[in-house]
C-alpha cells in the first residue's frame, strides 16, 4: 500500500469515515429537504402561472362601465396597425381539479376560423380527436385538463351532468390539444344561444386581441389608452399570482433560514466534538513544528471537502427525488408543477457555507488557544 | 550550540506562585548526550520545553546557534523545531488514522530515510499498520523514527521509556545512544539506567540544577 500524504484532507476524510459520515449524512439530507421543499413550493406559483400562459398570446378586452364593448371601440382596435386579429369570444367555464380543490377555468368559445387561428398562434396541436363543430356543445381541451380531471374523449360536463358544475347545459369533449399553452376551445355559436345564456350573455363577452409579432408593447399601449375598456394580460396575471404567494413565501423563507441556522449550529457542534477528540494529533503536529497556519488550513479544507460532498450529494438526491415525483406523481395527474428551480439550489448553498463558517470559526479559536504542552503533560 | 541562560518559568496554581524553573543556566554542545534527572515536579520537563522552544520563559533567554528564541515569533520557533529538533515523549502521540510509515512522514522525514530507520529499529512490519495494531513498544519505536527521520540537530526525549517494559525500553535506549553519536541528545528521565554513556548528567530539584 502506497503511503498517503499524512496531512492531506483526503487522507483524513477517507480514514475517518465513521466520524465524517454522521455530519455528511445530516447535511446531505438537510440540503435535499431544503431543495425539495423550496422547489415544490416555488413550483406551485410557477405551476399556477402555467394556466396564465394563454394571456401571453393575446390580451383580453372587457367593457368598462358598460355591459358591452361598443362597435366603435371594436373598430378602433381592429384598425390599429399593431393588431393582427380581434377574436370575439364567450367564456365557458368548467371545473378543473387543481392542487387544492376544484377551480373554475375558462374555455374560449370562438368561431371556427378563429379557433384554427388560436391553435396556430398558441403553438398547440391536436393530438387526439377533432375540433368542435360550429354550433355544437363540443369542446376541445388541453391534455393537462384531461389528466387533471381523469377524462377521456367523450367526457361530459355542465350542470346537466353535475349540479356542482359551472355552465348551464351539457358539454362534450371531442378533442385533446397538446403544447405549452393550456387552453380550452368551444363553439361561439353554441354559447351565444339565447335560450341557454340569455341572462348571462353580457357577462360572458370577451374580445381576444392578438398583436402582430413584435408589436405587443405597441398594442398594449394602444389598448391602455382606450378609456372605454379594461384589459387583462400576462403581466397582470403574473402580478396577481405573485402577490397571492407573497405571504406563503415569507413563511417558507423564515422556516428555511431557521433550518439552515439550526443545522449549521449542529454541524459546528459536531465539529467541535470531533476536534476535541483530535487534540493529541494537533498537539504533536504543533510540537514537532508544523505551522499553526498549515493546521488551520487543514481544518478549513477538511470541513470544506465535507461540505462540498454533502451539498453535491444532497443536490443530486433532491433532483432525483423531484424527477421521480414529477414523472410518477405530477405528470400523470396533469399537475403542472415545474420542479426544476435554480433558486432553491442556490439557497441550499447557504447551508454548507454557513456550516463551514461556523464550524471553522469555532475550531479556529480552539486551535489558536491550543497549548501542545498541556496536552502532552496531561497524557504523560 | 543550544544555550539557556538564567531561565525562569513561573506560573500561578490557584493562589500560589509555582517556580517550575528557577534561574537555570545550561549549555548543550554538538554531539553531546546530556541527561537531566530528578524527582517528579523538579522542573526537568519544563526545562526541556524551554530549551526546545515549546514554552516561553518568564525570564531568561534561550539561544540555538546564532538565533535567540525571543526574537523569533511563533512561526519562527515552529520552523526551528521542524528543521532542527526532534521529540520523543512518554506517550507516543502517533496519529491514529495514519500508518506507521505515514506517521513518520508526518514528522518531516523522507520516504527512503523513513524505511531505513523503521528497519533499523526493527519495526519495518509496522509500515502499513495503524497504531492500534502495534504493541506499546512498537508504537514508541515508530515515534522515535518520526523524531529522527528528518535528521534533527537535537533530539529531545522526555521520559521516553516510562511507558515501556524492560525489553522495549532497552531497544529504545540503545537506539537513543546511537542517535547521540550522530547528533545531540537531551534526555529527561527519572531512570538513571538510561543515562549510561551520557556526557553529562544534570540533577534538578525544585526548579534548580543542583549538581552536574
Amino acid at each position: 500500500m502506497e503511503p498517503r500524504a499524512p496531512l492531506s484532507v483526503w487522507t483524513y476524510t477517507v480514514r475517518n469515515l465513521r466520524k465524517v459520515l454522521p455530519t455528511l449524512i445530516i447535511l446531505t439530507f438537510v440540503v435535499m429537504i431544503v431543495i425539495v421543499i423550496l422547489s415544490t413550493l416555488r413550483g406551485i406559483k410557477d405551476g399556477t402561472l402555467v394556466f396564465a400562459r394563454e394571456f401571453g398570446h393575446y390580451t383580453v378586452v372587457m367593457p368598462k362601465r358598460k355591459s358591452t364593448v361598443s362597435e366603435e371601440t371594436k373598430r378602433r382596435i381592429r384598425e390599429h396597425p399593431s393588431v393582427d386579429r380581434v377574436v370575439e369570444s364567450r367564456n365557458c367555464m368548467f371545473r378543473v381539479r387543481a392542487l387544492i380543490a376544484s377551480v373554475p377555468y375558462q374555455i374560449r368559445a370562438v368561431r371556427r376560423d378563429d379557433m384554427e387561428y388560436i391553435v396556430r398562434r398558441a403553438g398547440l396541436r391536436l393530438v387526439e380527436g377533432r375540433l368542435p363543430e360550429p354550433g355544437s356543445n363540443e369542446v376541445v381541451l388541453h391534455e393537462i385538463f384531461m389528466k387533471a380531471n381523469g377524462w377521456r374523449i367523450g367526457a361530459e360536463f355542465g350542470m346537466d351532468v353535475s349540479e356542482d358544475d359551472w355552465m348551464p347545459g351539457r358539454f362534450r369533449v371531442v378533442g385533446v390539444l397538446a403544447g405549452d399553452t393550456p387552453m380550452g376551445l368551444g363553439s361561439y355559436e353554441y354559447v351565444s344561444h339565447p335560450m341557454l345564456y340569455f341572462f348571462s350573455e353580457k357577462l360572458w363577452e370577451r374580445l381576444l386581441v392578438f398583436a402582430k409579432p413584435g408589436r405587443e408593447a405597441e398594442m398594449k399601449a394602444a389598448l391602455d389608452s382606450m378609456d372605454q375598456i379594461r384589459t387583462w394580460d400576462h403581466a397582470k396575471a403574473e402580478v396577481e399570482i405573485s402577490k397571492s404567494f407573497d405571504r406563503l413565501y415569507l413563511i417558507v423563507n423564515f422556516i428555511s433560514i431557521l433550518l439552515i441556522a439550526v443545522v449549521a449550529l449542529v454541524v459546528g457542534l459536531l465539529h467541535n466534538i470531533f476536534f476535541g477528540q483530535r487534540s493529541d494529533e494537533f498537539a504533536i503536529l504543533l510540537a514537532v513544528g508544523h505551522p499553526q497556519g498549515r493546521l488551520l488550513r487543514k481544518v478549513v479544507l477538511e470541513t470544506a471537502l465535507l461540505m462540498t460532498l454533502a451539498w453535491g450529494a444532497g443536490t443530486g438526491l433532491a433532483l432525483g427525488c423531484l424527477a421521480l415525483f414529477h414523472t410518477l406523481v405530477l405528470e400523470p395527474r396533469g399537475i403542472p408543477l415545474p420542479v426544476w428551480q435554480p433558486l432553491p439550489v442556490l439557497v441550499s448553498l447557504a447551508l454548507p457555507l454557513v456550516a463551514q463558517v461556523f464550524a471553522t470559526t469555532t475550531v479556529f479559536s480552539r486551535l489558536r488557544r491550543l497549548d501542545p504542552i498541556q496536552i502532552i503533560e496531561r497524557r504523560g | 550550540m543550544l544555550q539557556g541562560r538564567e531561565l525562569k518559568l513561573t506560573y500561578r496554581d490557584g493562589g500560589a506562585e509555582v517556580r517550575a524553573v528557577d534561574g537555570v543556566t545550561v549549555a548543550v554542545g554538538e554531539r553531546e548526550f546530556v541527561g537531566i534527572i530528578g524527582p517528579s515536579g523538579s522542573g526537568k520537563s519544563s526545562l526541556l520545553y524551554l530549551l526546545a522552544g515549546l514554552k516561553q520563559p518568564t525570564s531568561g533567554s534561550v539561544r540555538f546557534r546564532d538565533r535567540e528564541f525571543a526574537t523569533l515569533g511563533t512561526g519562527g520557533l515552529a520552523g526551528v523545531r521542524r528543521r532542527h529538533f526532534g521529540f520523543v515523549f512518554q506517550n507516543h502521540f502517533l496519529i491514529p488514522y495514519l500508518t506507521g510509515l505515514e506517521n513518520v512522514l508526518a514528522g518531516g522525514g523522507t520516504l527512503p530515510e523513513a524505511d531505513r530507520l523503521l528497519s533499523e529499529l526493527q519495526v519495518s512490519h509496522t509500515r502499513e499498520k495503524f497504531p492500534y495494531q502495534m504493541s506499546a513498544g512498537e508504537r514508541q519505536r515508530v515515534a522515535i523514527v518520526r523524531a529522527i527521520a528528518h535528521g534533527p540537530d537535537v533530539l529531545f526525549a522526555d521520559e521516553p521509556t516510562a511507558s515501556l517494559d524492560r525489553p522495549n525500553a532497552e531497544i529504545v535506549v540503545e537506539h537513543l545512544r546511537r542517535t547521540a553519536e550522530a547528533g545531540t541528545l537531551f534526555v529527561v528521565t527519572h531512570d538513571e539506567t538510561i543515562l549510561r554513556g551520557a556526557n553529562r548528567v544534570l540533577r534538578m530539584f525544585a526548579g534548580r540544577l543542583t549538581e552536574e
